[in-house]
């Protein structure tokens, strides 16, 4: 079967090399410092004003204060959008990074509609090492345009202690949608209140 | 009028359709002896679960002419997790009641007529003109106007931050009418949401309603600043745009949280540990300080010091809101998977001051003691980081902080809290960690403050990502730095000894964890930072953005000389 994907002319992509550059809409927010009463006084606290070498880029590479929940010590090395342009078998490789040095880490992957993983590993897993590099080959039969999201669920047990996370590989197949169609068309009420998303209720009505 | 019914009839509507349901009203209306000069409405509204039921036996009262009360309940599923800790366990599903909401009586055209808060039963009551055509709806808001006041509300981030609500039908007020129960379904089905997930939003509010109260109850008094809650069912795990719902996990900024919903994936909406941990951060941004830089983290990582207290503090917060120690996390498909950890345990893989594992234990099981305390009495934690000796100390927020200030306003509390310090490897000391000697593994990590002093010998420190990048410890060193005099100061860090590459130092300088200035520029090996600074205490915090920004496969190590110097 493989041959006849060659024949249909294999694009190999790896992650991390075809970026996209989709982002373009709404970016993570970047927190203001957090002010506490100072009974002290200091200089006005600025942006790097005075600082004595040329800047790296107008973000603050200190302050990206996402304050996340617990999981377990794996990310995506690159977690741009993965692309590609039409339809077709593609050939992806993602990499996992973990700090963890020790355990083992089990990876379990899907696709949503639209895309199917023809490479007969899905599952993969891997004895966690320092510095560690963990490599997913997936090909993927790619049918619809859009937006997909290969889904890694991971699991990584270390001891006694099993945590595990959720990661999603963005896929963008052709050109991304100019603006996402609402699943659910916000309704404005009267006299220009605040749109609200309407959900129905189990109602019971009874007489008193 | 007082009438007693004793008919009970139930149909659902979908099936009956209209005629049913102007059937059940003349039965309704016959039973009452006779019935309205105004006719009954038809129900035109599209409602996904309607019935009828007369099983009430208590008196109407009309409180004047022309004018009816019509009350209800406001409910919820909510879905436990399996006994085991892992995964949502649907069979458990209960009711509960949607409690401090608030809910709008509407007209046909929309217009509000009637506003309303549900009490803690999820009871709710107005008083509407009779026979007035009105819906009911419960609004994913929890707002409280009475001190202090605060102001809840979940919206969607992938449809406009618009807000969620749950409406009842459009029905005509009468007597036959006036009890409207509005309940918010899961939308299980037995093998995954066939329906709207219309608890979803109720569920996430109640859990913070939870922390809210308590924090209350602990002797709060200031208002709460107000927090959107951002819950999609498109919300996954993927980095991205948020208004994709490409959220990458439930986290917290400083303008909202925001919750995944990805069915198979991860949900969140059901892991009240979770979204109390989230609510945890907003809290210390509300009415303490946390300087936590943020970023991935996980119960044996070694942390920077400032992300270990938060997180620690936010795991810890969650099961003392909660009265469970066991923090769960469902996810995966049909939300079967997951884990959990309890909050309580002292034997730790990793312990110190670097490990947020250890600071939720030493923060929990403090809460839970009665030695020179109440148990389980928040009071007693909420004291500490709400008050000015914490939120204005010098120092980064650390376990350390908390227990000097604990040590200065409660030496009897402190006796025990040192015990619990001991045994995670934490030091008695003061906010500055001076004389600890855990190290986590990395001498460099020691003394937690160096002294920088104006023309004084320059301070070695040493920027690595040993134990992980960006928030891992020993990323950043910190220094404390005297100034004598108000004037114009450098701050200059070179790179010493031998390291592989080349270094790429950023310094930061901080008043009380507020970020005075920074300097992040491109030179190679060095960075210096000149600014105006009055007399006092600061505090310098130099890294590497190699260590920083590298991902955990290279390895980097970078030593610095740091010195200040006067200009003039």
């Amino acid at each position: 079967m493989l041959n006849t994907f060659f024949v249909r002319g294999i694009k190999i992509f790896f992650a991390g090399v075809m970026l996209s550059g989709l982002h373009a809409c709404e970016s993570r927010p970047d927190p203001a410092a957090t002010v506490v009463p100072s009974t002290e006084v200091v200089s006005e606290a600025k942006a790097g004003s005075d600082t004595d070498s040329p800047a790296k880029n107008g973000e603050l590479a200190h302050e990206k204060k996402l304050h996340s929940k617990p999981g377990a010590a794996v990310s995506l090395k690159n977690s741009q959008p993965l692309y590609a342009a039409a339809p077709g078998i593609y050939e992806y490789e993602l990499q996992l990074l973990s700090s963890s040095q020790s355990g083992k880490m089990a990876v379990v992957a899907s696709i949503d509609d639209g895309v199917t993983i023809i490479s007969p590993k899905q599952e993969f897993e891997f004895v966690l090492q320092e510095g560690g590099e963990y490599l997913l080959p997936l090909t993927l039969n790619i049918s619809a345009e859009g937006r997909h999201y290969i889904q890694l669920h991971v699991s990584i047990a270390a001891g006694e202690q099993i945590s595990t996370r959720v990661i999603a590989a963005i896929l963008q197949v052709g050109e991304p949608a100019v603006k996402k169609a609402q699943k659910t068309s916000p309704e404005t009420s009267a006299e220009g209140e605040e749109a609200v998303i309407s959900l129905p209720a189990q109602e019971t009505i009874s007489p008193r | 009028m007082r009438i007693k019914i004793t008919t009970t009839v139930t149909f659902p509507v979908a099936i009956y359709g209209v005629r049913a349901l102007l059937l059940c009203y003349c039965m309704l209306l016959l039973a009452c002896g006779g019935g309205s000069s105004n006719p009954a409405p038809k129900n035109n509204q599209p409602v996904s679960s309607l019935s009828f039921s007369s099983e009430s036996s208590s008196a109407v009262s009309s409180l004047a002419a022309g004018v009816i009360t019509l009350s209800g309940t406001v409910t919820y599923d909510f879905i436990p997790h399996n006994d085991n800790q892992v995964g949502l366990n649907y069979s458990a599903s209960m009711k509960k009641a949607g409690r401090g909401l608030v809910i709008e009586l509407l007209d046909a055209s929309n217009r509000v007529v009637a506003t309303t808060n549900s009490d803690n039963l999820g009871n709710y009551s107005f008083s509407v003109e009779y026979n007035k055509l009105v819906k009911v709806r419960a609004k994913a808001q929890l707002l409280r106007t009475q001190l202090p006041t605060w102001n809840f509300r979940v919206t969607d981030n992938t449809s406009a931050n618009s807000l969620y609500v749950m409406d009842g039908s459009l029905t005509a007020a009468t007597e036959t009418t006036a009890i409207r129960d509005l309940h918010a379904a899961s939308g299980w089905s037995g093998t995954g949401y066939t329906q709207p997930r219309v608890a979803a939003p109720f569920a996430i509010l109640d859990s913070v309603l939870i922390g809210a109260d308590k924090v209350v109850a602990a002797g709060n008094n200031s208002n709460f600043p107000a927090l959107e809650l951002r819950w999609s069912t498109d919300n996954k795990a993927a980095d991205g745009e948020l208004t994709l719902g490409e959220i990458g996990t439930s986290f917290y900024s400083d303008s909202a949280i925001y919750i995944l919903g990805d069915e198979n994936n991860d949900t969140d909406e059901y892991d009240r540990h979770v979204i109390l941990h989230e609510w945890g951060h907003y809290l210390e941004r509300a009415f303490s300080r946390s300087d936590s830089i943020g970023g991935n983290h996980m119960y044996d990582d070694k942390l920077d010091i400032r992300v270990a207290m938060s997180e620690g503090f936010a795991n810890a917060f969650s099961a003392m809101m909660l009265d469970d120690p066991d923090y769960r996390d469902a996810s995966g498909v049909r939300q079967a998977e997951g884990f959990f950890n309890n909050i309580s345990q002292k034997n730790n893989d990793v312990r110190g001051w670097y490990s947020e594992a250890s600071v939720q234990s030493v923060l929990y099981n403090f809460y839970i003691s009665s030695s020179g305390k109440s148990e389980r009495n928040f009071a007693d934690i909420f004291s500490i980081v709400n008050s000015e000796e914490y939120a204005a100390n010098i120092a980064m927020t650390s376990i350390f902080v908390f227990a000097d200030v604990l040590r200065n306003v409660n030496q009897t509390q402190a006796a025990y809290f040192n015990d619990l310090l001991l045994e995670q490897n934490i030091s008695i000391t003061n906010a500055f960690a001076e004389g600890e000697s855990n190290s986590g593994g990395y001498s460099g990590s020691l003394p937690l403050y160096s002294n920088l002093s104006v023309h004084g010998t320059p301070v070695n420190v040493c920027s690595t990502n040993w134990f992980g990048s960006f928030n891992k410890l020993a990323v950043a060193q910190f220094l404390l730095f005297d100034v004598p005099n108000a004037a114009n100061y450098r701050i200059v860090a070179q790179k010493s000894g031998a390291d592989s590459g080349e270094a790429d130092p950023d310094i930061y300088l901080y008043s009380r964890g507020v970020l005075l200035d920074y300097a992040e520029g491109t030179a190679v090996d060095q960075e210096s930072l000149s600014l105006s600074l009055q007399a006092g205490t600061y505090v310098v915090e130099l890294v590497d953005d190699r260590a920083r920004s590298f991902d955990d496969s290279e390895k980097i190590t970078a030593c610095f000389e740091v010195r200040a110097e006067l200009i003039n």
